[in-house]
Parts: structure tokens; sequence; C-alpha cells
């Protein structure tokens, strides 16, 4: 398996990109949705200071990953695909990549503004995106919430047109995302219907 | 014989009051903090606290420092922390709405320095501290400055699972600034003559700047 992607197939590092990116945010939206209901306690500051570590390793993730997607090269859409379904597959990936930066730099504001500290796994600080402001924490705080329910959306959004594809259409759409998946031949005009 | 002592008296009594001098807090006074949360440094203040300061440089065996914080009156710039730190793994107001600090005894140290053995107490627990501190006057009045490390773990504050310094560092700084102005029988005068008339006043603020000043201020 490649390091770079293929026609066929997915290369291994935009695989680990969408799979750590992936187990990465719905552990992170489990959590946060876990932690809020939290007594005030050292175990709920350990869960936010965890909540943030994933969060900004997820930011970290994704700008490396656009780096990498606009290195490499993108398997294309399966022939059967219509134009409208590809340019809502298109639309929606794009709304994803938005919303996976968005949500974690929603929530290093909301930090921010609420005049909390930021460690990353307990090794660095990193800097405020504002100074202390409770106006902007209430704004920061809804986003936060607003763009985590988005994700959630998206990500059921994404995995059902993943398994349509699978189930439905029968093409290599999630097959060639798989981390075990290796393009065995190239794709015919005919394979997929 | 009379007259000459009764001269004497008031001389003196302007410069030096026989037992000792009263100092009355300004509200420029702060009483801070900085903790540390996670790594980072945060600053606090308390913003209620009231000092009877009782200090002549030249006649320590008089002094006598006795504050009372209100604990509650605690801002760190953050909701939930400063919400958190009331409750009863921390300050517990409920039971102990207040801290309380005394001195015991005095000695000069150098020049415009000194040190107080004094008591505190937080949370019921009371401990023995080293209050070093600088006393300075300059236009604005007198300022007492100083600068002391607490562990909070002596006073109870965030024991148990909140003991972890990683978490909550259990060293605070607490930083004292007061500006304080003399208060006597003196600048009472002044304040009542103050009202009544305005030229008059203006000129003896000027004459005593304790009294005079200090009268306008504390009235904030």
């Amino acid at each position: 398996m490649s390091i770079r992607s293929g026609p066929d197939a997915w290369g291994s590092l935009a695989k680990l990109f969408h799979w750590s990116i992936a187990t990465l945010v719905i552990g992170n939206l489990s959590l946060g949705l876990w932690m809020v209901d939290l007594d005030a306690s050292a175990q709920k500051m350990r869960s936010y200071g965890l909540h943030k570590s994933i969060g900004i390793s997820v930011l970290g993730l994704m700008l490396l990953r656009l780096l990498w997607r606009a290195l490499d090269q993108r398997p294309p859409a399966p022939p059967g695909m219509s134009p409208l379904a590809r340019r809502v597959s298109r639309v929606l990936h794009g709304g994803f990549y938005v919303l996976l930066l968005a949500l974690p730099l929603s929530g290093w504001l909301y930090n921010s503004a609420a005049n909390f500290p930021l460690r990353w796994f307990g090794l660095v600080n990193l800097p405020r995106l504002s100074a202390a402001d409770p106006v902007l924490k209430q704004l920061a705080q809804s986003a936060h919430e607003w763009l985590a329910f988005l994700v959630i959306a998206a990500v059921l959004l994404h995995a059902s047109a993943a398994l349509k594809h699978h189930l439905i259409d029968r093409d290599q759409v999630l097959r060639r995302m798989l981390p075990s998946y290796r393009a065995r031949h190239r794709a015919q005009p005919g394979d997929s219907p | 014989m009379k007259i000459p002592l009764l001269t004497l008296l008031a001389v003196l009594g302007g410069v030096a009051p026989a037992a000792a001098r009263d100092w009355q807090q300004q509200t420029e006074s702060q009483l801070r903090f900085e903790g540390n949360q996670q790594g980072e440094a945060f600053a606090g203040q308390f913003r209620r606290f009231e000092s009877r300061i009782n200090f002549d440089p030249d006649d320590l065996a008089q002094a006598d420092f006795d504050v009372r914080i209100d604990l509650a009156s605690v801002d760190t710039a953050n909701s939930e922390r400063d919400q958190a730190v009331l409750g009863s793994d921390w300050f517990d107001v409920g039971r102990f709405p207040q801290a309380h600090f005394r001195t015991r005894a005095f000695r000069a140290l150098a020049e415009g320095r000194f040190e107080a053995d004094a008591e505190l107490q937080i949370r019921g627990h009371t401990r023995p501290i080293k209050f070093p501190f600088t006393w300075t006057d300059d236009a604005a009045g007198s300022h007492l400055h100083a600068s002391v490390v607490l562990d909070r773990l002596d006073f109870g504050l965030g024991s148990g699972e909140w003991a972890d310094d990683d978490l909550i560092g259990t060293q605070v700084t607490v930083t004292v600034n007061l500006l304080l102005r003399e208060s006597g029988v003196g600048s009472r005068e002044s304040r009542v003559e103050s009202r009544e008339s305005g030229v008059e006043s203006r000129e003896s603020r000027v004459e005593s700047r304790e009294s005079g000043v200090g009268s306008r201020e504390s009235e904030n």
C-alpha cells in the first residue's frame, strides 16, 4: 500500500488521517457530552483537560491533512455517480473540513474567553485566542455546542452515504478507505453499476 | 508650667500621637494573589477586605494589624472558578465566610522594611506566618507592600482529590498593597471643616495632606 493515493484507492497517509481523526472526533464528542454534566470535581477538570487536548490534536491533524490533500491526488468518484450526487458529495466533504476546523477553534476560543488554562496533554501550554470576555465566552460556547451537533449530523450523513455506496450502489467507495483494502485491479468502466 | 506643657503636647500631638497611629485603608488598596491551574498562572483578588492598621515605624511595640477578608469577594476573572472556590472543597464560605489575619509582634529589618509574626486563619485553620513588608510614604499617603507565599494545603484548601499539585498548584503568592492615610482627631475636624467652607478646607488640606486628602477619599 502506497503512502500516496492512487486512482483506485486512498493512500496509507490519507487513510491514517481519516481514521485517526474519525476516532478522535467520535471519542471527543462522547467525552464532551458526558463531561458537561459532571459535578465540579478534579475528575471534571481532568476530563475537560483531556477533551481540550484531543480537540487541539484534531485541529493539528486537520491542518496537516489539508496540507497533504493539496499534495496528494484523490481517487475519482465511481463512474455510476450522477453529476448531482458528485456535487452534493463535494459540498458535504468541504463542509466537513470546515466543521472539523471550526469545532476545535470554537472550543479554544471559548476556553480563552472563559479564562481557563489550555495545556496539551500536560506537556505544553497554548496561548490564548482572546482575553477574558464574558460576552465572547457565551457566543463561543453556543457556537461550540451548535458545531458539535452539526458534526454529529455530518458523521451520521457521511456514514450513511458510505453504507449506501457499499450496500446499494455496490461500488468501491467505502472499501477503498478501509485500512486493509488494496487495489487489486484497475477499476474498469463496467465494474460498478 | 501648665501652659508650656500644653503647648508641648499640642506640638507633639500633631506629629506623633502618644499611644498609636491608626490608619485608614483607602479604596485603591489591593489584596491580590497568584495561583496555578494546569501549569498556567492565574491572577485573582479579593474585592472586599477590611484592615485595621495601627502602626508607627518608631514604636513597633504598639503596632497591630487586623485584617478581615470577605472570601466571597474573590475574583479570578473566571465565573466557574470563582464559584467553585467558594464550595465545600475550598473556602467553604457557608461555614467560613471570612479569613482573618492578625499580627503578634513586629521587628524592623532595614530602613522602611519590617517583619511581623502573624497568624492567618482560613477555613478554621490558624497558621503562624512571617509577614515581611515595606512601609513607604509619599504624597498619596503611606504604602504597605507585602508578598507572601502560602501553601493552600496548610489551610485545608482543596485536599483529597484536589491535593494534586499538577492540577491546582499548592503554592499561592499573596500580594498586599495598601494605601493608607492616617486617621485621628485632626482629620475628623478637618472633615467637618471641609464640608462647611470650601476655601478654608482646601487650605487645611494642603497643610495636612494625610487628614485633608484622606477625608475626601475615605468617603467614597
